[in-house]
């Protein structure tokens, strides 16, 4: 027992001695901030978006929506047991997914456009083929042992998943097997994001870290402090540098992935309400941020200024995207409705 | 009640890992923000959120439909 206790100790002073060097090292890079950085930028004004359709037809909550890669195609998920596919030119209904489970907590677009994926409480993540006349259940992906919170499709063939259970991971869709299993964090997964190359994702969890994954190797490159709650949206920036989260502490940040730290915060004094989204515009410019308080709020990404409000949400906003062509951002919400604006 | 090696493997991991972290090379923020910019300053036109989008070239805007009788 005292060897154990030896050891354990020593360990613990290894760990502490590695934790100082970090944050020296991060020290020595820090040798300006964003806000100067961006101080010679024009600031983008006041960016008032109109709300171009409210598409209606879920009837409960949705807490998920992932735009398809041809930016006219829309997928959303409610508690009512429904995923529905929407064509966001017209507004119409394509089709409709009935669940197993209700209790949807996230939802994706394969790239090809022929697949679906969801998954919530049940802790399976469903793939459906949506290419027929009607959808079909492709795999059941059943391992996690908690909530799936999260997922993310890599191709037609692979499919990264965040859960509750703490752990990301990798799976093969031919086989319905976990290829790999990232392990790291100690608190509840609640978001991840490919990068644009796709060698990396970074997730965010209730442990308030963000941490980057190398996506074939398993391993995590870095870990991200800052936040004091729960992340629970992350996103790449476009250029895949620099990393925006969002938190239950009601904050966004930029973490710069290398400079290995924090590089800038989104908070404001009057805004009192957890994020629970995030996307942002095409040029990286932009950050849409859904709160609690039932608004998508602006903000200059360079600056962190707040530029502007989407604002008719009739209770919490839980998903925001933007489609890959930039030319708009839908909003869904607790109060059952879709919304576009742009 | 002892507990078993795992404690300790459990923290050689966590060495592990922040070693892994620790051995990064770092880049001078004042390097990598003027990146940032710079990408958003060279995307800004190919941004149709900053940019505008012309009541014509919108996918959203509901159009109304003209009827020839």
């Amino acid at each position: 027992m005292a060897a154990e206790k030896a050891e354990m100790d020593a360990l613990k002073k290894e760990c502490d001695g590695l934790r100082t060097q970090i944050e020296a090292a991060r020290k020595a890079v820090n040798d300006t901030t964003m806000t100067s950085a961006a101080g010679g930028l024009a600031a983008v004004g006041r960016v008032q978006l109109k709300l171009r359709k409210t598409l209606k037809g879920h009837l409960a909550k949705i807490y998920a929506m992932h735009w398809a890669e041809d930016a006219r195609h829309m997928v959303s998920a409610s508690q009512d047991g429904k995923l529905l596919v929407w064509d966001t030119f017209t507004g119409n209904k394509v089709t409709a997914v009935p669940l197993k489970s209700a209790w949807v907590m996230s939802v994706a677009f394969a790239p090809s456009g022929g697949f679906v994926a969801s998954g919530g409480l049940d802790n399976v993540c469903t793939v459906y083929n949506i290419k027929g006349a009607s959808p079909k259940t492709l795999r059941e992906l059943d391992a996690h042992t908690g909530y799936l919170s999260c997922c993310r499709f890599l191709s037609d063939s692979e499919i990264l998943t965040a859960s509750g259970d703490t752990t990301c991971c990798l799976w093969d869709l031919e086989t319905g097997k976990q290829k790999i299993i990232f392990t790291n964090h100690i608190g509840d997964c609640m978001s991840l994001a490919l990068s644009p190359d796709a060698n990396t994702f970074i997730s965010g969890a209730c442990d308030s870290l963000a941490k980057l994954w190398d996506l074939r190797e398993g391993t995590c490159k870095q870990t991200f402090s800052g936040h004091t709650s729960d992340i629970n949206a992350i996103s790449f920036f476009p250029s895949g540098n620099a990393v925006i989260t969002g938190s239950d502490d009601c904050s966004c940040r930029m973490y710069d992935l290398r400079a290995d730290q924090e590089v800038l915060e989104y908070t404001d004094t009057a805004l009192n309400a957890g994020v629970t989204s995030l996307a942002l515009s095409n040029s990286g410019r932009l950050i849409f941020a859904g709160y609690d308080d039932f608004n998508c709020h602006i903000w200059d990404a360079l600056k962190g200024e707040k530029v502007g409000v989407l604002s008719g949400h009739d209770n919490r906003v839980s998903c925001t995207g933007v489609p890959a062509d930039g030319m708009g951002v839908c909003t869904g919400s607790w109060d059952s409705f879709l919304k576009l604006w742009n | 009640m002892c507990s078993s090696g795992s404690s300790v493997i459990q923290a050689q991991k966590l060495v592990d890992q922040l070693q892994m972290e620790a051995s990064m090379e770092r880049i001078k923020i004042s390097l990598t923000a003027a990146d940032l910019v710079q990408y958003c300053q060279e995307h800004r036109r190919s941004d149709p959120l900053l940019t505008g989008i012309a009541a014509s070239a919108n996918p959203f805007k509901d159009k109304k439909t003209c009827v020839l009788l």
